[in-house]
């Protein structure tokens, strides 16, 4: 049989698909949240959420090839933009959210089915999980500083009412810390981004041009040399403190423990993996707007290495003394993200590759854990961690998943993050920052006895007599086990295009 | 359509249009500190709408004077929004809170005013230290200093009051005086910025609406510092 026309048309309608792929990992998430607030029935909203977030998935690949293939993309007049940097933030957006709606088909299904909450909760968790993911795929894709913090802005919005979810009073007042510190954050990087318009205008005006907060315009060389420094430092140190609340840097991260660990499992884990890194993806645009402006890269570097190192050492005594497991996963997410703003901040392009990668990393150990932590609460009821005991026995798989998530997290090798604290570490002291090498490495060695000590409870002993075995939520293992093969493929073995990508991902963040 | 100054063919003196936007952002500047020198809530939601529409009159003169017409718009939503709609929908939710005990603020009157000063202090050493001395910079450095001094109170007064309403107010306040300083200083953003922030600003006053009336519900009150089941 001749299958050549069949790859004739197959390679014709991806280059069709790949002119779109852009507009279209928007459009099907957006889509997709409408429909499942206009039509409520649990198995039409599990199966287009599960849909749209894997065609969302496919779009964001195509892009990646289109960014790696082609030059960066512009579209709809400049509004859009993708570089490596955004293809990268996409990925793990639409793969985590693909994830996501698949573990809530099980564990928002069993909670529904058990009558923890109305068919009216069900169709207002599945319209705002797109709404959510559709606001973190703008910001990835947006090229104008504005609208990237009204996508932003979007994220809180959209997640505020899946974080007081359960309307009880711990949900309620974690989702009030969150709607307001998230609020009063993201102000300050509003002022910090009107401060780069207004050093941007006087800049324009000399050449004639129309003012713009177009990112693709500032980074120009020509412009980026006229931006006054003075207001571009005051700018960046708005903009660290605004979106820096929201991606968890110490000491603006008091409500992330709060929200990540009240929120419904399969958002905790949306939140912990993926939104902190779309906020630090904001910041990292404003620190290659330094990097090539006047006032070059050292400033905005020193900054994140500062906030990184912070957020590393805070995070860990909280580690050491919980009790709350789902808390125990929000600090740790607190310590990961510490340590993509060191890994950044130390400049060096080894360091920030493993950075970016770790990003990716993290994210995937992240849901996992989470996803295994919430086939736990499902049966036990607490999340008190002196309350679960006996886990590998009363529900095996989850069990030992939950094992593995905690060696892959706290960074044993052969797991996947490993290799980027590995690479975090060798950048750090190839640059001679022993000081900065040394404090990780203690940091991380400290989490990591936190950590086996807490899991090793929850993991092993006697388990309680009322408690019978077996799994509340089967199909939860999917994604769990989908998790597992990645986090350990990821820790042998770094695949072709996603090296690439990570490289010029790493020369979006610092340019030479 | 003739709307600003040029298409009458008058000429205002650039001086006397500036002593007019001073004295506008003055008052908005005025109200954040009302705010913070009041305990009633009923006056918050006033102060509010008085200081949105000191706003409007700011992006109304910046548009009328300096013939940005995109301003005009803001102008428009500023009154609607948050002259109008904003302080409705509190005045709403108030009235379907359950009732309150008069509240202390954690710090009291006299001694938030005394950080308010050293707040503007510091606005306006941040302002000197990033913008050139001189003359053409004068009313840019008055507008900057009143803004940041707007949000820097704002931020005071939510970190001092703990009923969750005047933390709402101290948001919108901030927000008000970024806007003041996105119209004043730099003629207005791209309009598209412009409209999502507007968009942005309603969502969430409606949501955190929405929150005071839960918490009000879940815990019999709004004083956040009942707020703490959650610790470590």
């Amino acid at each position: 049989m001749n299958f050549e026309p069949l790859w004739t048309s197959v390679e014709y309608g991806l280059q069709a698909a790949q002119g779109i792929s852009m507009f279209m990992t928007l459009l099907v998430p957006l889509l997709t949240a409408l429909l499942c607030g206009l039509i409520g029935t649990r198995r039409f909203m599990e199966v287009s959420s599960l849909l749209g977030s894997a065609l969302t998935t496919f779009f964001g690949i195509l892009l990646i090839r289109e960014v790696l293939i082609d030059e960066p993309i512009l579209q709809l007049g400049g509004l859009l933009y993708a570089d490596a940097l955004s293809a990268y933030l996409v990925l793990i957006v639409s793969a985590m959210g693909m994830l996501s709606s698949l573990y809530s088909i099980g564990y928002i299904g069993h909670e529904f089915s058990k009558g923890v909450f109305g068919s009216g909760k069900l169709r207002e968790y599945y319209f705002l999980l797109n709404l959510f993911l559709f606001t973190m795929l703008v910001a990835a894709v947006a090229n104008n500083l504005g609208v990237l913090w009204v996508a932003i802005e979007g994220t809180t919005l959209a997640s505020a009412f899946l974080v007081g979810f359960y309307d009880r009073e711990e949900s309620v007042e974690a989702a009030w810390k969150y709607l307001i510190l998230g609020s009063v954050g993201i102000t300050f990087a509003l002022l910090g981004t009107v401060l780069v318009y207004f050093s941007a205008l006087a800049a324009f005006k000399t050449s004639g041009a129309a003012g713009t907060l177009n990112w693709t315009d500032l980074v120009n060389p020509s412009m980026a040399s006229q931006l006054d420094p003075r207001i571009l430092k005051l700018a960046f140190i708005f903009v660290l403190v605004g979106y820096g609340t929201k991606a968890g840097l110490a000491p603006m991260h008091t409500w992330l423990p709060d929200a990540h660990s009240q929120a419904p499992t399969p958002i905790s884990a949306l939140l912990s993996g993926v939104l902190i890194n779309a906020a630090m993806y904001a910041i990292l645009r404003f620190h290659h707007l330094l990097s090539v402006s006047a006032v070059g890269p050292d400033f905005s570097s020193h900054l994140l290495l500062i906030f990184g190192i912070f957020s590393l050492g805070i995070a860990i005594p909280f580690i050491l003394v919980q009790r709350d497991y789902k808390r125990l996963l929000a600090y740790s997410s607190i310590k990961h993200m510490g340590l993509i703003a060191t890994g950044v901040g130390l400049s060096t392009p080894l360091a920030i590759y493993g950075a970016l990668l770790h990003a990716l990393n993290h994210a995937l150990a992240k849901t996992m854990i989470f996803m295994s932590a919430g086939n736990l609460f499902l049966k036990y009821q607490t999340k008190e961690i002196s309350l679960v005991q006996g886990a590998t026995k009363v529900m095996p798989a989850t069990g030992v998943l939950l094992l593995l998530g905690t060696l892959a997290i706290t960074g044993v090798p052969p797991f996947n993050l490993f290799i980027s604290e590995f690479l975090i570490l060798s950048g750090s002291f190839s640059s001679k920052s022993f000081l900065v090498g040394s404090l990780i490495l203690l940091f991380i060695v400290a989490a990591f006895a936190g950590f086996v000590h807490h899991l090793n409870q929850m993991a092993f002993g006697t388990p309680k007599d009322h408690v019978p075995s077996g799994e509340e939520n089967p199909s939860g293992l999917l994604p769990l086990a989908i998790l597992l093969v990645l986090v350990l493929l990821l820790g042998v073995y770094i695949p072709g295009p996603l090296h690439e990508l990570l490289q010029q991902a790493a020369k979006v963040v610092r340019p030479q | 359509m003739r709307l600003c100054s040029a298409d009458w063919g008058v000429q205002f003196d650039p001086l006397l249009v500036e002593r007019i936007i001073d004295v506008l952002a003055a008052f908005i500047f005025v109200c954040s500190l009302l705010v913070l020198a009041t305990e009633r809530r009923h006056l918050h939601v006033r102060l509010y709408a008085v200081q949105s529409f000191f706003l409007a009159a700011v992006a109304f003169s910046v548009a009328f004077f300096n013939c940005e017409r995109h301003i005009f718009i803001a102008t428009g939503l500023t009154l609607i929004l948050k002259v109008i709609a904003i302080p409705l929908l509190m005045e709403r939710i108030m009235r379907r809170l359950v009732p309150q005990h008069p509240v202390k603020p954690a710090l009291n009157v006299p001694s938030s005013l005394l950080i308010a000063a050293v707040l503007v202090l510091a606005a306006d050493y941040l302002t000197r230290s990033i913008l050139a001395t001189g003359h053409e910079f004068e009313l840019t450095r008055n507008v900057l200093t009143i803004s940041l001094s707007v949000v820097l109170l704002g931020l005071l007064t939510m970190i001092t009051r703990k009923k969750a309403l005047t933390q709402v107010i101290g948001f919108l306040t901030m927000e008000n005086g970024l806007f003041l300083a996105g119209i004043a200083i730099t003629a207005g953003m791209p309009m598209i910025v412009e409209l999502g922030i507007f968009f942005d600003v309603l969502v969430a006053a409606f949501i955190m609406g929405v929150f005071l009336y839960r918490i009000s519900e879940t815990f019999d009150t709004i004083n956040v510092e009942e707020l703490t089941r959650l610790k470590h």
